[in-house]
Parts: structure tokens; C-alpha cells; sequence
């Protein structure tokens, strides 16, 4: 099992062989990222037949900084959402070509704590601008992903229990890991 | 205004209370729920109580509106309901009107067991069908029609809010919006926003003619002082049969007709209810339509409205502002799985609304779009 933390929000990936946070960029930490120029999605888990990018925002966040919620809100009424969404998976995709690690169908799967509804027009956004950006493509052998999709804690939970995600600041006496 | 409904043995309802926000509620629900029915029982009640004597025929009202099979009121009472068993009806208005009635399924009449309108004052209610009427107005009200074909065409909602639209309007609009600033703020808005106004004109036939309001600066009759007035100035567009205004401007239209002839007189009418505003609406009318309905709201108008629609319920939730005083409560109507019973939740916070047949939808189309997708990942 493989447990990753995004502030007040924790993923429990049962069924993982491995997973770790990408965008690490403590030098002293393992998998630092080392290119801050580059965009990166929170965690990337590796399961048999398939590698999750995952990115986490967290709007609903009780104890969330005003500036962030400011920067969040702007962005997805601006339209520009997406594009940040976008921007996260190529740099990263990018990164794990590199690595020789994108030999497994991607899935781009984000967690956002908003309405459903909100989140199905976010998921249709972030795809549009995702090469091919809804063009046909006659000579490609294989699709950068294989799903692009926005889930809040309920729909997450709903359609993944192998993955719960809770709320730690729901939870009476979270268990943190050291440094957390 | 009223303020509570219920309902026993009555239509699809076995039992049914229901306490309304003098201001705005919206009710919500799958299809086959009753929406439209709870809409109806408290339109027939606000109107039949609105007329203000005992002699007015709640029995015919009820058929007229709810047209069960063969308009034969015993039909009204729920099905499974054991024969000599009631169905009842109790309503309770603001200011302490009130009307019970109850009938079984062999009855030919209801029988009303009380009957309270001694305070007076109640507005007769405006209720607004699903389909708009603009287009229909001139064959309904045509002293050719033949009447027995139009009741059995339509139900009394459309046959009465046409009854309502061919009332003269007792002033030109541009005079009351400069007499009554609480009329002219809703009203300027709703006609800038569809870029025009409807138009009644002799022998029913609608029009709509593009323009919008503004302000000009005028002189007195003495020639004196300079003011502003509000004129109506039309764009170079021709005028156009209200059928060829796209449906979504035509309900609006309903609205900005019924203000200006002042069937819908803020603070002065009945309940206003509309069965999904939404059909044919463009979704970017929804914000403007929210923001007329918190607008008449806040001057007083009650408001019951059942939608399907997520971008009407969202506005909603999005633009009430509590410090202006809005409430806008949200009555969730759905079918109890252990008997099958029709059962309401009602709440202030959109949140809350448990079960929610709305967003229920976009999850059904997450989790489909997991399962194409995803296959068995993560299960």
C-alpha cells in the first residue's frame, strides 16, 4: 500500500506498487524533482498495468490560505484552470519520457474539492487542451492518456475504493508520518 | 403568500407536508415525483382561497387543472388508497387564510371542512407552464375559439395566465418606471436583457419589437429645469411576430408582459410559480432569469419553482445574498425505496439537498466516463 499526503487531504493507494510525491523538491528528500521551471503534478503512482498522475486542489480545504483560494477561484473563472491543469501533465509526462517511465497507459486523475458538476466541465477543459486537443490522429500508434478526469472526495470515493482519500482534519487524531 | 401545504392521499402523494419560504422555493426531483402536481395543488389552493367565498368551485378548479381521466374528480385520489378513504388538501396562507377540503374516490364534489379568507388581501396566483404561451395567446383568447376544444387541449394553468397577459395595462410602462423605482429596476433589466420588448396589439396578435430602455434628459413643460425620463428606443430591427422570438426570450416575455399590465404587481400578487423555467432557455438567460426572480423576491413576491436544471439551481445558490435578504429553500421530492411513497426534504444550504436527482445525473456521467476509461482500476 502506498499512503500520499497533500496537506489536509491523504490517499490511500491499497493496491499500488509504488507511488511517491513527483513534485519533491527538498534536494534532501527522495525523488526530488530538481527542475523547478517545470510544471509537476503532485504524485505519480505505478500500478500493474497502468501509471496514475494525480494532482490535488483543495478549494474546500477548511484551514486553505486566502491568497491560494484567491489564486484558485481567479483561475477557474478566468478559464485559465485548465491550462495550469494542462501545463502539470505535459511537463510531467515529459519528465517520466525521460525517465523511460511512460511505458504503461497514463491516467491523469485530479482530485478537487468542488461541486461534481463544476468538476465534469473542469475534466472536459483539461482534455481539450491536451494534445491532440480533440483533433483526429490518424498516425498516432498509442494516446498520451488514457483518461483525463476531476473527481471531488465523494465522487473519488465512490468510483475508487481501493484509493480512499480522507480528510485529516476530520479525523480525530490523524495519524501524520514524521515531518508532516 | 402561502406558507404551508398538505397533502394526503392526493394524486401521487400518500403523505405530504410542506413548509414554503415566503420568498423563494425550489423544488426538485426525478421525473415522476410530482413536482408539477405539488405546483398545481398550491396554485389551486391560492386561487380558489384569492376569489375569497366558499362558493368558489374548488372541484371544477382542481379538474380544470389537473385534468385527471375523465375529469372526474374521484381520480385525484391516490391509487392504492382504500375505497371511503380520503384524499385531503390543507393549506395555510401569511396572514392566517387558510382552506381544507377532502374527498374520496366515488365523490362528485369536494367537500370543504374549513374556510378561512377573513383577513382578505390575497393575491390571486400566477402560475407559468412549462411551454410559453406567447405563441398560443392569440388562438386561446380568439372569441372564435371554440371553448370545450381549449379545455380539453389545455389545462387551466395556460387557459388562466392568458386570461391574465390580455389585461390592459393600466400605464405606460415608461411612465411607472419613473414612478415606481422598485417597478423600474426589474423591469428595465428584464427588456435591456432581450433586447426588446412583446407587444399585445388587437385580436391577440404578439409582436416583439427589438430596443431597449434609456435615459434621456428632458425639459419640464416650463422649459425650466432639465430632468431624465425613461424612453424605449428601437434598434433599426424590424418588428417581429412573437413566433419567431426564439421560446427562451418568449417566457421571459410572459414576465415583462405581466409586470407591465401589473398581474404581477410587486408585493401585491399571489404566489408566482413556474414548472421549469428552463425548458428552451438558453443557459446564459439563467443567470439573468435568477437574478429577476431574487429581484421580485426581494420585493415581496413569492416564488415556487421545480427545475431539473443544475446552472437555474447553481445561480441560485451562487446569487442569493443574504444580506439583502434573500432565502431561497430547496425542497427535494423523491421516492421512498422501502414503500415507494413520495417523500420531501427540505433545506436552506444547496449542499444539503439529500438526495440531489441533479447532481445525481453528472455522477452517473463520472462514473460512466470511469468505466469506459478506467475499466476495473482502483475498484
Amino acid at each position: 500500500m502506498t499512503t500520499l499526503w497533500e496537506r489536509d487531504l491523504c490517499i490511500d493507494f491499497t493496491d499500488a506498487l509504488d507511488g511517491f510525491v513527483f513534485d519533491q523538491m527538498k534536494p534532501t528528500l527522495p525523488n526530488f524533482h530538481g527542475i523547478a521551471v517545470m510544471h509537476r503534478v503532485d504524485f505519480i503512482v505505478e500500478l500493474p498495468d497502468a501509471w496514475l498522475f494525480v494532482e490535488v486542489k483543495d478549494p474546500g480545504n477548511p484551514k486553505a490560505q486566502a491568497e491560494g483560494l484567491h489564486k484558485f477561484f481567479t483561475e477557474l473563472n478566468n478559464g485559465t484552470l485548465g491550462n495550469t491543469f494542462a501545463g502539470k501533465f505535459m511537463d510531467s509526462f515529459v519528465y517520466r519520457w525521460a525517465e523511460e517511465k511512460t511505458n504503461k497507459p497514463i491516467h491523469y486523475i485530479s482530485l478537487v474539492t468542488l461541486d461534481a458538476a463544476l468538476l465534469l466541465n473542469l475534466s472536459d477543459e483539461i482534455a481539450k487542451k491536451l494534445p491532440p486537443m480533440g483533433m483526429p490522429t490518424p498516425r498516432w500508434q498509442r494516446q498520451l492518456f488514457a483518461n483525463c478526469q476531476v473527481f471531488n472526495i465523494e465522487t473519488w470515493n465512490e468510483n475508487f475504493p481501493k484509493w480512499p482519500v480522507t480528510r485529516l482534519s476530520a479525523v480525530t487524531h490523524p495519524v501524520l508520518p514524521a515531518g508532516i | 403568500m402561502i406558507s404551508k401545504l398538505g397533502l394526503e392521499n392526493f394524486a401521487k402523494f400518500g403523505e405530504l407536508n410542506i413548509d414554503f419560504s415566503p420568498k423563494i422555493n425550489v423544488i426538485i426531483g426525478e421525473n415522476g415525483t410530482g413536482k408539477t402536481q405539488l405546483l398545481k395543488a398550491a396554485y389551486v389552493a391560492n386561487a380558489v382561497l384569492a376569489l375569497g367565498n366558499e362558493q368558489s368551485d374548488l372541484t371544477d378548479k382542481l379538474c380544470s387543472t389537473f385534468r385527471p381521466n375523465g375529469d372526474a374528480l374521484g381520480k385525484l385520489v391516490r391509487n392504492g388508497t382504500p375505497g371511503g378513504q380520503h384524499a385531503k388538501i390543507n393549506a395555510e396562507f401569511g396572514h392566517g387564510q387558510r382552506l381544507s377540503a377532502e374527498f374520496t374516490s366515488s365523490s362528485k364534489k369536494v367537500k370543504l371542512t374549513y374556510f378561512s379568507n377573513e383577513s382578505g388581501g390575497l393575491g390571486t396566483p400566477i402560475f407559468l407552464p412549462t411551454k410559453e404561451v406567447l405563441s398560443l395567446f392569440k388562438g386561446i383568447t380568439s372569441d372564435k375559439s371554440d371553448k370545450p376544444t381549449l379545455h380539453s387541449l389545455f389545462d387551466s394553468t395556460y387557459l388562466d395566465l392568458c386570461e391574465k397577459l390580455s389585461v390592459k395595462r393600466p400605464t405606460k410602462p415608461e411612465d411607472a418606471i419613473d414612478h415606481d423605482p422598485r417597478f423600474g429596476q426589474v423591469y428595465q433589466k428584464l427588456v435591456n436583457t432581450i433586447e426588446g420588448r412583446f407587444r399585445l396589439g388587437f385580436f391577440g396578435h404578439t409582436t416583439f419589437e427589438p430596443g431597449r430602455f434609456e435615459e434621456q434628459r428632458a425639459k419640464d413643460q416650463h422649459q425650466l429645469n432639465t430632468r431624465t425620463k425613461t424612453v424605449f428606443v428601437p434598434i433599426k430591427a424590424e418588428t417581429i411576430s412573437a413566433q419567431m422570438a426564439a421560446e427562451g426570450i418568449r417566457k421571459l416575455g410572459i414576465l415583462q408582459l405581466l409586470l407591465e399590465n401589473q398581474q404581477l404587481k410587486l408585493g401585491g400578487s399571489g404566489t408566482l410559480i413556474w414548472d421549469e423555467p428552463e425548458t428552451n432557455m438558453n443557459p446564459k438567460l439563467m443567470r439573468l432569469l435568477v437574478e429577476t426572480l431574487l429581484e421580485l423576491a426581494r420585493n415581496g413576491q413569492q416564488i415556487i419553482l421545480a427545475t431539473h436544471d443544475y446552472v437555474l439551481l447553481k445561480w441560485f445558490d451562487l446569487l442569493a445574498d443574504k444580506g439583502k435578504g434573500d432565502h431561497v429553500k430547496f425542497h427535494a421530492l423523491f421516492r421512498n425505496a422501502e414503500n415507494g411513497q413520495i417523500v420531501l426534504e427540505s433545506t436552506d444550504e444547496y449542499l444539503a439537498i439529500t438526495p440531489n436527482a441533479i447532481t445525481d445525473a453528472f455522477n452517473d456521467l463520472t462514473k460512466e466516463q470511469v468505466r469506459s476509461k478506467m475499466g476495473a482500476l482502483g475498484k
